[in-house]
């Protein structure tokens, strides 16, 4: 197969495939972040 | 031939190789709860109590040995199934990770209900550790040929959500065992029959989306390098041939010690930041901090790896490990300063390192021994994580166990392990510092055969 030079993809299913990995990361990430000031008062 | 298999991945035009990065975290964030299983210590602790723990109930000690299984079974799935990985490719190797996985949720439920510690030992331990190593193995060497230009960042991505997992896994957990307990349950049974389905399904979904590049297939304007320079090679080694060589052997030294010395500080972090700074920094500040430690354990794991793809893998191990050995050294000096953010800081630049330990590994194993087997290759080398998930605890605690028992407190229970894993870290620099490129006999020859199953690879 020659090399495919460009990707462009579908951006609907990638915008909807980094919001189902990225929502949840976030989320966590928050509510780890809730814990911190505890330590620094 | 069934949806399942490698020939049906291949990425037709216009598939963008951005959608391979969350095919590989929904996996990792998954299986990356497997760092939150301590939530359900407790819990499991009065599984028959309830409220308190009764003499029937499981202790603590007989509870710890379901992580430690699932650790060891990771390992362990991960050097024996790599080349089977690498067969089959990606989507199968991902949904047998999700049916494992999920699984062993859903078995452990039962372990639970039936009060049976052996089946949650099975389920959890033997067949989640199962489903543990494939998805961590999964995505490495999809990613790799996805981006050849900058295999560091894009391991480092998918690695970095087995550290994320962990917040997920553990917040996840607490909402549904407080949504699920009752007067006569602590809900952890039905906790664990939700995580197994909704752990499954997120995993089928990266399962679904993940495509392997076309033969020879590179990305726009790329020019990779015809020839072999300093430690990146463009041959290929076979994982048999591979673990052969003594630059695999230098590599799961650095891996195993930069680990054990990570471990060190995670192990311990709570105790220690107490008893360092007695009366200054309370249980709940060091929950904060061992939160802090993991936040950074993760952004490690993402930033540190990306950045190697500019400076180099070697170069980026002698900063991990060299001063990752002089903070260690610090860390003392700061618990006699007394100053807490001093402490904190040094331990979180050296977390940030033990994550970028891990993340940039799978990079450093594609440049020496080039794309083709680098999956089954890290699965093999992750051994060394399985080691150092038995010798950092066992080295930390025994040392601190044995200085309480001499009457030593504050900081001098800590300065010692810390110099000793400071002398473990200057021991896998050495080890780094000695990895030279491939020698020319270990190269393979013919990629076809080799891809087949059952082909000999002496």
């Amino acid at each position: 197969m020659p090399n495919e030079t460009k990707t462009t993809g579908n951006a609907v299913m990638l915008m909807i495939s980094w919001i189902v990995v990225g929502v949840p990361l976030i989320w966590g990430v928050y509510k780890t972040l809730m814990k911190l000031p505890v330590l620094f008062h | 031939m069934g949806f399942f298999d490698r020939e049906q991945t291949v990425a037709g035009p216009g598939f963008s190789r951005w959608l391979v990065p969350p095919a590989a975290l929904a996996v990792h964030l998954s299986i990356g709860q497997a760092y939150a299983f301590s939530v359900f210590k407790i819990p499991l602790t009065r599984a028959i109590g309830i409220t308190k723990s009764v003499p029937n109930d499981w202790t603590q000690p007989e509870l710890a040995w379901i992580f430690s299984l699932a650790i060891f079974f990771l390992g362990a799935s991960a050097a024996v199934f790599g080349r089977w990985v690498e067969r089959v490719g990606p989507r199968k190797t991902m949904a047998t990770a999700a049916l494992c996985f999920g699984g062993g949720f859903i078995l452990s439920a039962f372990g639970v209900w039936w009060h049976q510690l052996w089946v949650i030992y099975l389920g959890y331990g033997v067949i989640g550790g199962c489903g543990l190593g494939l998805g961590y193995i999964s995505p490495v060497s999809t990613l790799v040929k996805w981006f050849p230009d900058r295999p560091g960042m894009a391991t480092g991505m998918a690695i970095m959500g087995f550290g994320g997992g962990a917040f997920i896994g553990s917040n996840l957990s607490l909402n549904l065992m407080d949504y699920f307990k009752s007067p006569t349950t602590t809900g952890v049974a039905q906790s664990f029959v939700a995580l197994g389905i909704i752990y499954f399904c997120y995993m089928m979904f990266g399962s679904l989306i993940v495509r392997v590049p076309p033969e020879d297939w590179k990305p726009a304007g790329y020019q990779p390098a015809t020839t072999s320079h300093g430690l990146i090679t463009t041959e290929n080694v076979t994982v048999d041939c591979a673990w052969r060589t003594p630059q695999f052997w230098l590599l799961w030294i650095v891996l195993c010690f930069n680990v054990t010395a990570g471990i060190g500080i995670l192990e311990q972090a709570s105790p220690m930041i107490q008893e360092m700074f007695p009366g200054k920094v309370l249980a709940a500040a060091a929950g904060g901090f061992v939160a802090l430690l993991s936040l950074f354990n993760m952004g490690g794991r993402f930033l540190w790896s990306s950045f190697s793809d500019y400076i180099g893998r070697k170069p980026v191990y002698v900063i991990y490990l060299l001063l990752g050995a002089i903070l260690y050294c610090l860390i003392p000096v700061a618990g006699r300063s007394g100053s807490v953010i001093f402490f904190v800081a040094v331990c979180a630049v050296i977390l940030s390192m033990y994550g970028g330990g891990f993340a940039t590994i799978p990079a450093y194993l594609k440049d020496l021994f080039g794309a083709m087997q680098v999956g089954a290759i890290h699965g093999r080398l992750l051994t060394a994580w399985s080691v150092a998930g038995i010798l950092g605890p066992v080295l930390v605690n025994y040392i601190r166990e044995y200085l309480k028992n001499r009457g030593v407190t504050g900081v001098d229970l800590y300065a010692p392990t810390m110099y000793l894993m400071a002398g473990l870290l200057v021991i896998g620099l050495i080890c780094n510092l000695s990895v030279r490129p491939v020698a020319d006999r270990f190269y393979a020859r013919n990629r076809r055969e080799i891809l087949k199953p059952g082909a000999s690879h002496a």
